[in-house]
């Protein structure tokens, strides 16, 4: 029952309240506990949520000795949120009770007031009794902002907060805020977001108190790794509530679309893709449009716009940035032309797309080469042809080569010298007009024959456009003479002479250096050096040519002979149009000597990291390398992946310098540690030996080293406990038996005196032979993990509160195979 | 396949009391935690245990700098400029969190159990926790602004709550200490200080001097400070510092002879010379009494691992290149 507020029994009751003291004593009890209150004092109700009834009680107990009764009906005043049903009261003995219960139902999150109030009496007193009420309650708003939005936007339970679109590895953050807009403080417990593109961000530890007014805020962030719709989910736990919304979110790979428009045809194209400007004739102009659209639904910022490739530009581009709105677009046009034949690739890149453009320009394209000296060299147009030095009345010859390396034919009408009167000559070329096919060639020869001494040059000229400048010198007769230094021994070196290099090892070099000097009166000219065919022999310190040589100078350059087998070599030196022939041989290399590991091989024990040496028995004349293979032959028809050298491989590759012993392996040492693994076999190591040049030295059966790992009882290595309860726990054991077996495992549980409490044997023959059969244990060896739980009960109940767990002190574990026993492992839980 | 155990009996502890245990067992393939891979740019697990074991591929690729705890499974990875943090690696991406503000991470060192972490960047020292799985930023302390100034963290104590800084500025070396509850300031100067390991419980320090071929034990509570090795005792070029459980030894790590000394410090003396097949570096814990003697700079090179376990030593992990 409600009344409404009257001004006078307000009064009254504030007016009388002292004197209740005497009459009566009051407790208020809620939920939580029960507490004496004055007549006067003030009491609190809270509410866990916002239409969530509490209610408080308030019991009266009559103090004095004579009988109590109440002239008046008790009275509640003040906020609607409290509700109160006045009891029918009886009269009170002395220490007999009544209760009254006062209901606050919070209609919202402000803190409500009201004041309870009765009227005593008995013989000698009258008096009034008051107790002010305090409602409060929390009330903890979720909220949002919307990705591209300005305003907040509450989160209720079951709501999907939508990310919206996102370039792919893009992020988009979106703040959450959780504010109490209630009267009592609030405890946020946990906030947890699921989906592999979702993250949480500035999290606040917790839990954390929200007091009334105050707000906490985090943020989510989308952070797509994969294109197409991605979702999760938000769980906040406030008080004993939850709050769950869904996620959810697009990821797009670019925000622009993409259209190219070619003759009229217009086809869509994605990044990564190739966009090709077909066939275009040398020197025409292809183009295409392409079209940018922003499918984002957010405005996009068009930073970039550009082309790499020969032959390839841009025209009619917007000016950058440019700002798209959804939907709207931009273009550009994207040129390609070429002066000559060619294919062409480029890259065309926008914002952070990118395609590639291709494109062929198709016609004749002429390539021009002369052939001296047996070396065909590639000419400019418009490039100077140099003619060696000619005596007068002699004649030097050059073969021009004009190639067409384009897509479409060349018509050669005319070929003609500027300078008829010039000492040049051409020969050697078909009739004329002639058709040049692409990739075919038209050679003649060009000679140049001087009458009188001096430089004479003229042009050459192909359908009457010159394309080359024809160039010579003449010298007096027999003016250059050669010679050559073999081991500081000098020789003459007849024009067709030969050059006799002494055996030389493989791998060895003898240089020879060649001289060459004008013993005339005029200059001579040097215009090429060359060798033939040759596989040993290499021109070193060569002088820029053309080189003029005046009267009494010298030019030296170098030869040498680098055999990389056995055999015998020979080739042609030319030096303009004068040869000599160059000799040599390689004997073959010497075998290789004996050699031994270091240790060499035996029984050794698993999980060791032994290191290995090899040695040779004599030194070698010339540097070696190899590499050693490790190999395994396993008892149980298993692979062990951890049997491997020190570099992480199943080989290693050595060294072994000149005349030196000991193999040094890629880390400088000379040993190179391996480990033996875990399982019952044997570890087989073999060599090879090779030149530095690659001539294979292996002995047709190499010696190889080899290890036993010999059958052996398992090996326990940890044990710890995992997941303890009251009465449960798991042993979590590690080891390995390198017969892939096991038999039995016995544990031994002792108090903490040391009494065994227990003494438990799992058989584990069957489940062991399913774990080595396994994928899992494939390439482990003889290694295994392997978790036993353990269920104590005392007697048949299973919801004792005893720490039973707790009495075992020591846990003892040993592990069998048909071999043996292992270790003894002891852990202390 | 599971088979359950009924039948073991286990002896009663009292009278009044009978025990029974159920036996699921389960198989599972032996690890040994994650490294991060500097070879590679990547974290990659340890499969099988030490002494037998190799790296497996990649977890996480293309990483910038990475710190993971002594467990082997908690970790802070740098990648593409921002940072992650993984409370369990095995459980990839679900255990993941990004944390803001420490993508200038240089160097951290983890608490003992790897519940808490310190976390150096260019401007402060930061600590992180684990909440219920997630990391929280406990804590942090700005470095004083000096010109031309190089931190870099040697080391934490067991709680990763006081941590020891080295300062290079302006040609000087000194060292700082830094916690939670005060603001980094100045306890010593050396010449080269380039480790340090905290010995629990009694305020000090060992620091690793390489300017002047020391191992200096500090206190960081009085500021004492007392020479424990030098050249006499072989220290040539230090670059690493590990204690025993007990904290009877002290192994040191020397990048010239390219071993591991063990040194007993009640007398000062050589007790053991540990060879390495490659340079020694900075320690960094990797479990219970297991420290990572270096980094990988060539994908052929093993990882080394030192064990400070009596009767234990130096074992290699092969790691070799990502595609095998």
């Amino acid at each position: 029952m409600r009344l409404p507020l009257q001004a006078g029994v307000l009064l009254a009751l504030l007016t009388a309240a002292a004197s209740a003291q005497g009459l009566v004593t009051a407790t208020f009890q809620t939920a939580t506990g029960a507490a004496t209150v004055p007549s006067g004092g003030t009491v609190s109700l809270t509410s866990p949520s916002v239409g969530t009834a509490v209610n408080g009680t308030i019991t009266l107990t009559y103090t004095g000795t004579s009988r109590l009764t109440f002239p008046q009906e008790p009275q509640l005043i003040g906020s609607t949120d409290f509700f109160f049903q006045p009891p029918a009261l009886p009269s009170l003995l002395p220490l007999q009770s009544v209760s009254f219960t006062v209901r606050y139902t919070p209609k919202s999150g402000l803190a409500a007031q009201a004041q309870f109030g009765v009227a005593l009496q008995d013989q000698t007193s009258f008096a009034f009794f008051t107790l002010n009420l305090v409602g409060t309650v929390p009330q903890v708003v979720v909220s949002y902002v919307p990705p591209g939005s300005g305003s907040a936007v509450v989160l209720n339970n079951g709501d999907t907060v939508s990310f919206g679109q996102s370039l792919l590895n893009a992020s988009t953050d979106t703040t959450f805020y959780l504010t109490n807009r209630g009267s009592a403080p609030s405890q946020v417990n946990s906030l947890a977001v699921t989906g592999s593109a979702f993250q949480l961000l500035n999290l606040t530890p917790l839990p954390v108190q929200l007091a009334p007014g105050s707000q906490i805020q985090f943020a989510v962030r989308f952070l797509p790794r994969a294109v197409g719709d991605a979702t999760g989910s938000l769980q906040i736990g406030i008080d004993t509530q939850s709050i769950g919304a869904t996620l959810s979110g697009t990821a797009l790979r670019t925000g622009f679309s993409y259209t190219l428009t070619r003759n009229g045809t217009t086809t869509a194209i994605v990044p990564g893709g190739t966009i090709d400007l077909g066939d275009v004739p040398v020197g025409d102009r292809a183009t295409a449009m392409v079209v940018v659209t922003n499918v984002l639904a957010l405005p996009a910022t068009l930073s970039l716009i550009a082309i790499t490739g020969n032959g390839f530009s841009l025209t009619g581009g917007p000016v950058l940035p440019v700002l798209l709105q959804p939907q709207d677009s931009t273009s550009f046009q994207i040129n390609f032309v070429l002066p000559s034949a060619d294919a062409a690739t480029g890259r065309l890149g926008v914002g952070n797309d990118s395609f590639l453009v291709t494109a062929r320009s198709i016609g004749p394209s002429l390539r021009l080469s002369y052939m001296l000296g047996g070396i065909s060299n590639p000419l400019a147009l418009g490039s100077t042809v140099p003619f060696p030095g000619t005596a007068v009345g002699q004649k030097s010859d050059m073969q021009i080569t004009i190639r067409n390396e384009g897509t479409g034919q060349f018509t050669a009408v005319s070929l003609d010298l500027g300078d008829p009167a010039a000492p040049f000559t051409l020969s050697d070329f078909p009739s004329l007009p002639v058709q040049i096919q692409p990739n075919e060639s038209l050679t003649f020869t060009a000679s140049f024959v001087p009458q009188t001494p001096g430089r004479a040059t003229t042009t050459l000229g192909l359908n009457g456009v010159a394309i080359l400048v024809l160039s010579g010198n003449t010298a007096s007769g027999s003016t250059l003479q050669y010679s050559y230094r073999i081991s500081n021994t000098d020789n003459s070196l007849n024009p067709g002479g030969i050059v006799p290099f002494p055996p030389t090892s493989i791998t060895q070099t003898t240089p020879a250096q060649i001289t060459v000097r004008n013993t005339g009166t005029s200059t001579g000219t040097l215009t090429s050096i060359s060798l033939g065919a040759q596989t040993a022999f290499l021109l070193r310190d060569l002088p820029v040519l053309p080189l003029q040589l005046a009267p009494g100078a010298t030019a030296v350059f170098a030869v040498d002979f680098k055999p990389l087998a056995a055999g015998s070599y020979s080739t042609t030196l030319s030096v303009d149009s004068t040869q000599f022939g160059l000799v040599g041989s390689a004997p073959s290399p010497p075998a290789l000597p004996s050699y031994s590991f270091t240790p060499s091989g035996g029984a050794v024990q698993p999980f060791q990291q032994p290191a290995l040496g090899l040695t040779l028995a004599a030194a070698y004349p010339i540097d070696l390398q190899g590499v050693l293979t490790l190999s395994t032959v396993s008892d149980s028809f298993a692979f062990d992946n951890s049997v491997r050298f020190a570099n992480g491989a199943q080989t290693v590759t050595f060294r072994i310098p000149a005349n030196q012993l000991q193999a040094q392996f890629p880390n400088g040492a000379t040993q190179m540690p391996f480990q033996t693994g875990s399982l019952a076999g044997s570890l087989i190591i073999t060599p090879a030996f090779a030149t530095t040049t690659g001539v294979d030295l292996t002995p047709a059966n190499p010696q190889t080293v080899k290890f036993d790992i010999p059958k052996l009882a398992p090996v326990l290595v940890a044990a710890r406990m995992e997941a303890r309860t009251l009465a449960s726990f798991t042993l979590v054991l590690t080891g390995y038996s390198t017969t892939r077996t096991l038999q039995n495992l016995v544990f031994e549980f002792k108090d903490e005196e040391g009494n065994l409490i227990g003494k438990p044997t799992i058989d584990v023959t069957g489940s062991s032979r399913i774990w080595y059969q396994s994928g899992g244990s494939q390439a482990l060896g003889g290694q295994f993990g392997i978790d036993i739980p353990f269920v104590l009960r005392e007697g048949t109940d299973v919801s004792t509160s005893k720490d039973l767990v707790g009495l075992i002190k020591t846990i003892t574990v040993q592990a069998s195979n048909e071999v043996g026993q292992s270790n003894l492992l002891t852990t202390a839980p | 396949m599971r088979r359950i155990y009924r039948s073991a009996l286990l002896a009663a502890l009292s009278a009044a009391a009978a025990w029974t245990q159920d036996l699921a067992p389960s198989w599972n393939a032996p690890g040994s935690g994650y490294v991060f891979d500097s070879a590679t740019r990547t974290v990659r697990p340890i499969i099988g245990l030490l002494g037998s074991a190799f790296a497996g591929p990649p977890a996480i690729g293309d990483v910038e700098w990475a710190c993971l705890a002594p467990n082997g499974r908690t970790a802070l990875v740098r990648a593409s400029g921002s940072v992650t943090a993984y409370s369990d690696l095995a459980a990839g991406g679900v255990a993941s969190f990004a944390v803001d503000g420490i993508e200038t991470a240089a160097s951290c060192a983890w608490s003992a159990d790897s519940r808490q972490g310190a976390v150096l960047t260019g401007s402060q020292v930061v600590w992180i926790g684990w909440h219920e799985g997630a990391p929280m930023k406990a804590s942090a302390q700005a470095l004083p602004e000096l010109p031309d100034a190089s931190w870099n963290l040697l080391a934490a104590d067991a709680k990763a709550e006081t941590v020891l800084l080295a300062l290079r500025a302006q040609g000087a070396a000194s060292l700082w200490t830094a916690s939670p509850a005060y603001t980094p300031h100045a306890v010593a100067t050396l010449q080269d200080p380039v480790a340090g390991v905290f010995r629990a419980g009694s305020g000090d320090v060992f620091v690793a001097d390489a300017g002047t071929r020391q191992v200096v034990r500090l206190n960081i509570e009085d500021r004492n400070a007392e020479t424990v090795l030098d050249a006499g005792h072989g220290i040539d070029a230090p670059t690493g510092l590990a204690l025993s459980t007990d904290a009877a030894r002290l192994f040191v790590a020397d990048s010239k002879a390219n071993v591991i000394l063990a040194y007993d410090l009640a007398s000062r003396s050589l007790v053991g010379t540990l060879p390495l097949i490659e340079p020694a570096g900075t320690f960094s814990a990797f479990g219970a009494n297991r420290y990572l003697v270096n980094r990988r700079e060539r994908v052929e090179q093993p990882l080394l691992v030192l064990d400070t376990s009596p009767g234990q030593g130096v074992s290699f992990i092969p790691m070799g290149a990502i595609t095998q």
